[in-house]
């Protein structure tokens, strides 16, 4: 190949963020602007290593032939920068102009109506805090009426959540005529009334049923939601496969919880699941009531490595491997600067007031009222929803700067929101879990993960402290930087 | 006539799509499945050799329409100096 190291090295650009994300001894090379991240060599991630630092090039294959006892160190340098240059690690003479964001080009896809806050549970965590019917929740003609207005906004996607829908009386008469009108249309539920007598009229109107359980163990779950709530959840879900429904899984993850997820992710397993979401309790709503079940943030930042270790063991469709593996593959190389909210997705609340998302209904996020101005009005002019449009990851702090904010934009800002009490402020917790999701992620997208060598901390009186020991009492420096005696 | 690759480019498999650098400019250049194929025998056969090969690879199509899915390559291929004819410059 006639193309010369000599030309290469000195043309080789290195991407202004390359990242270097080390795992158990092995390497992933991350180009944030691109969302493109390669498992690396050893010799690979060290010449990166040295041009990301802005080393001399000149020694640079002497250098490799000393540390890895390569016979032809130029040889070898000629293939690692070409290789790099082709997984767009490094580029030639400039660095070309990052990928338009994805989240921005998406028009509104699903609209969340909160049809009811009447719930037969009281579970714990509630973000909506359901109890009963409030007085002034949408009739059947202006449920009919929102979906006429959620056709006419081009959303391709209704869904009805609540409170526990199934609670509204007519809402399989609404729900029936959504699905007339060609949109998708689905319910979340917590399953109690969908029984032997009601699954077929539920299983002709609904494309998909997204049923809430939390645990594999009856009694853990049934303490969250109420007694005998898990028997229902998996009859429902069970039902509604065997109806040939498209069943998902919402599962809130307790501290106590932690203990028998491997329970929840076997029952999983053992059905034809669609998509399984796993979301650590967060102080949204009930769950500011109780925040010692919460996971602790050390829990927390370790709840993927858990997922995947339990989804290794467990093998079969709860395998965490494929699927965290297929959710990073799936989005490499689309940049991502939004979550969505007021985006590609709005809620409507049981009285009719349209918020951005259904995780953030605070009064300073409240828009217009379809009982007083059709959805598309409210969604072309209302200043909350222009304001909430803009790509959080080149305005908030601390996104602007952070190495993963093509991948995450942003995370979810309502949870953000339920910990700092605005969907523009971050809660640091979040986003360094996110940032380890990402590490997972990026590892099991391009081979096996390496095991997580445990962070050694000490406390200050020298005693040792194990991570997810997070009293805020407590101050830990690493261990790499006390001066021994 | 015969197809080479000239000496300015460089080229590899990234997550199962085949990436033609022009090391002239630097750009990159993502290959579809059917030219990726092709991509691989452009090494100074001729341009009826690379459909007898498609022919083998898709047996089930028309000679024809593959003869013309190589030509449209070539020379695409070719207008953006990443394929030469054989003792071109």
């Amino acid at each position: 190949m006639a193309v010369m190291i000599n030309d290469l090295i000195s043309r080789a650009v290195v991407p202004s963020r390359l990242a270097l994300i080390c795992r158990g001894g092995r390497t992933v090379g991350y180009n944030p602007d691109r969302n493109i991240w390669h498992r690396l060599d050893d010799d690979v991630a060290e010449v990166l290593r040295w041009l990301r630092a802005g080393r001399e090039s000149k020694g640079l294959g002497a250098h490799l032939v000393r540390r890895f006892s390569i016979e032809d160190g130029n040889r070898r340098l000629e293939e690692i920068l070409q290789w790099a240059i082709l997984h767009r690690l490094l580029f030639l003479d400039f660095e070309p102009r990052p990928p338009s964001p994805h989240a921005h080009q998406a028009a509104l896809a699903s609209v969340y109506w909160i049809c009811t806050q009447a719930c037969n549970l009281r579970c714990t965590y509630c973000y909506q805090e359901a109890t009963v019917a409030r007085k002034q929740e949408l009739s059947t003609a202006e449920g009919l009426d929102l979906v006429d207005q959620t056709a006419e906004v081009g959303a391709s996607t209704l869904v009805f959540t609540g409170g526990e829908p199934f609670s509204r009386r007519d809402l399989l008469e609404i729900a029936r005529y959504s699905k007339s009108t060609g949109l998708q249309t689905n319910v979340i539920t917590n399953g109690h009334y969908i029984t032997q007598r009601r699954i077929d009229d539920v299983a002709k109107t609904f494309d998909r049923v997204t049923v809430s359980l939390d645990s594999g163990v009856a009694k853990h779950h049934d303490r969250m939601r109420g007694q005998g709530s898990w028997e229902k959840a998996a009859r429902a879900i069970d039902l509604l496969l065997k109806a040939g429904v498209d069943v998902d899984v919402n599962s809130v993850l307790t501290r106590s919880g932690m203990h028998d997820v491997g329970e929840l992710l076997a029952f999983i397993r053992d059905r034809k699941i669609g998509a399984h979401r796993i979301v650590a309790q967060s102080p949204m709503g009930r769950g500011g009531d109780h925040r010692t079940d919460e996971l602790r943030p050390g829990e927390l930042l370790e709840l993927d490595d858990r997922l995947y270790e339990l989804g290794q063991e467990l093998g079969g469709k709860s395998n965490m491997k494929e699927s965290f593996a297929e959710a990073a593959r799936t989005t490499k190389g689309s940049v991502r600067d939004h979550c969505g909210a007021g985006l590609s997705e709005v809620s409507v609340d049981p009285e009719g007031w349209v918020y951005p998302c259904k995780l953030l209904q605070y009064d300073q996020d409240r828009t217009g009222n379809v009982r007083e101005k059709r959805l598309s009005e409210i969604l072309t002019s209302h200043p909350v929803l222009q304001r909430i449009r803009q790509p959080f990851t080149g305005s908030l702090q601390p996104c602007s700067t952070c190495i993963i904010k093509n991948r995450c934009g942003g995370g979810c800002r309502g949870i953000h929101a339920s910990f700092t009490g605005s969907w523009e402020i971050a809660e640091p917790l979040l986003c360094a879990q996110l940032r380890r999701t990402f590490e997972l992620r990026a590892f099991a997208s391009t081979g096996s993960v390496p095991p997580r060598q445990a962070a050694r901390f000490i406390r200050l009186d020298g005693s040792p402290a194990p991570l997810s020991d997070s009293a805020p009492s407590r101050t830990f420096i690493p261990l790499e930087q006390v001066r021994r005696p | 006539m015969r197809v080479c690759r000239p000496s300015h480019v460089f080229w590899g498999i990234v997550d199962a799509e085949t990436i033609v650098c022009d090391a002239r400019n630097g750009e990159l250049f993502t290959l579809n499945a059917t030219a990726g194929l092709l991509w691989n025998f452009c090494d100074g056969r001729s341009a009826e050799s690379l459909v007898t090969h498609l022919t083998a690879t898709f047996p089930d199509h028309d000679t024809k329409i593959l003869a013309a899915d190589v030509a449209s390559f070539v020379e695409s291929m070719r207008d953006r100096g990443l394929l030469k004819a054989d003792g071109e410059r």
